[in-house]
């Protein structure tokens, strides 16, 4: 033991202390950001595998097809690019690239309004058999677990798609992607006090919508 | 996850489980592996585009769109003006353009072209009465009208502007003969010379 802690104050004192810099999340978003206003493609590159999927997902959320969602989010990266100039460091990256894929996913879906929502879940990649949780709540419900499940996923989608844009951003970002209030308030530019607001609002009407599931 | 502090007590617990549903909800296998390449090949590809746009367009940020529907609405404009230039002339408030070099009516120059006008320049009645149908034309518009070439015998046959204009001063001269576009018009059926027709010799 002594021999031990002898060895150790032996190496601290023969030993250079390596005061390796802690580079933080935002550090290396910045540098890359700094790179890619530079004209760095490679840099950029990096940035998109870095908030890819997160983007996705919202989308997807947001529109209910994969096939939009694929559309609006390479739309979202691309747009980002061209007005990576004007990017001036006040927020984080991603706060900015999230709050242009949010912006054109909303517009997108003014558009869309008219038209009915089609789900392509079908292109998906579901795999909610083996959760506990669902496996449970299905067979509450419904003695096929299989269809009971799409069922289920059909029924959630509906009851999302008739949300407004607002509300089903807020529960998209915060139930489903676990994104904290201040920072969607941030995305949103609004108050975190009016995403809590909203959240409510929309889990009160989901709630009465999927009744059937929610007990 | 958000859920499992403060608003889990709020009542939101089925609705909870039922979201873990959506989360695994996941595009197909390997859709990430191109998504970033595609994003750089369409920055790419847009890149080379606007290289190809001329700096101008550029600068105004003026889309081929933009740029055809300026076309169009200055084309509709033109036509809407020429449409309405060609109506007043031919309802007669405004005086038919004069040649500055001869002092000769346009129509009756254009009339001797062979090309027939309608401002009382057409030669022949027939032509004057089909147009009455579409254009309202005054009265005084009529074949007495000082431009009636038509009845003139061998109306249509070119007519030297040299020789027209050497008899209109002559009539003038005579006081029997006064060129103005509305006087003309508006005049009241009088007995008026009609051309003689002058070849040269």
């Amino acid at each position: 033991m002594v021999a031990a802690l002898s060895m150790d104050i032996i190496a601290a004192s023969v030993l250079p202390v390596r005061s390796e810099p802690v580079v933080t999340d935002g550090e290396v978003d910045r540098e890359l950001v700094r790179q890619a206003r530079a004209g760095e493609l490679s840099a950029y590159d990096d940035l998109v595998r870095k908030y890819q999927e997160r983007v996705y997902a919202t989308i997807y959320h947001m529109t209910g097809n994969h096939e939009d969602a694929s559309d609006l989010a390479q739309e979202s990266f691309v747009k980002a690019w061209q007005a990576l100039k004007s990017f001036k460091g006040d927020s984080s990256f991603y706060t900015w690239v999230y709050r242009i894929a949010v912006n054109r996913t909303i517009n997108f879906l003014k558009q869309r309004r008219n038209r009915t929502p089609h789900f392509s879940l079908n292109d998906l990649d579901f795999s909610g058999e083996n959760d506990p949780d669902l496996v449970a709540l299905v067979s509450q419900n419904t003695p096929r677990r299989e269809v009971g499940l799409i069922e289920l996923q059909t029924r959630l989608n509906e009851a999302i798609q008739k949300l407004s844009e607002e509300h089903r951003m807020v529960v998209t970002m915060h139930d489903i992607q676990g994104i904290p209030h201040d920072e969607i308030a941030a995305v949103m530019n609004c108050n975190p006090g009016t995403v809590r607001s909203r959240l409510h609002y929309a889990r009160q009407q989901l709630q009465a919508w999927l009744a059937d599931w929610v007990r | 996850m958000p859920f499992e502090n403060e608003e889990l007590t709020g009542g939101f617990d089925g609705l909870r489980r039922l979201m873990v549903l959506k989360r695994r909800e996941i595009p197909p296998p390997g859709f990430f592996n191109n998504f970033a390449s595609k994003v750089i090949f369409q920055i790419e590809a847009e890149e080379l585009v606007r290289e190809e746009v001329p700096w101008w367009r550029r600068s105004l940020g003026l889309s081929t769109a933009r740029i055809l529907a300026g076309a169009n609405l200055l084309t509709l404009c033109g036509l809407t003006f020429v449409g309405v230039s060609l109506y007043l002339v031919l309802s007669g408030d405004v005086e038919p353009p004069v040649n500055a070099g001869t002092g000769q009516s346009l129509s009756r120059s254009a009339d001797a072209a062979g090309f027939g006008t309608v401002a009382g320049g057409v030669a022949g009645r027939a032509r004057t009465s089909d147009l009455s149908r579409i254009f309202t034309f005054s009265p005084a518009a009529e074949p007495s009208d000082l431009n009636s070439a038509g009845d003139a015998p061998g109306a249509g046959n070119l007519i030297s502007g040299d020789a027209i204009v050497a008899e209109k001063e002559r009539e003038d001269a005579r006081g029997l003969f006064k060129l103005g576009g509305n006087r003309a018009l508006n005049a009241e059926p009088v007995a008026i010379p009609t051309y003689r027709m002058i070849f040269p010799r």
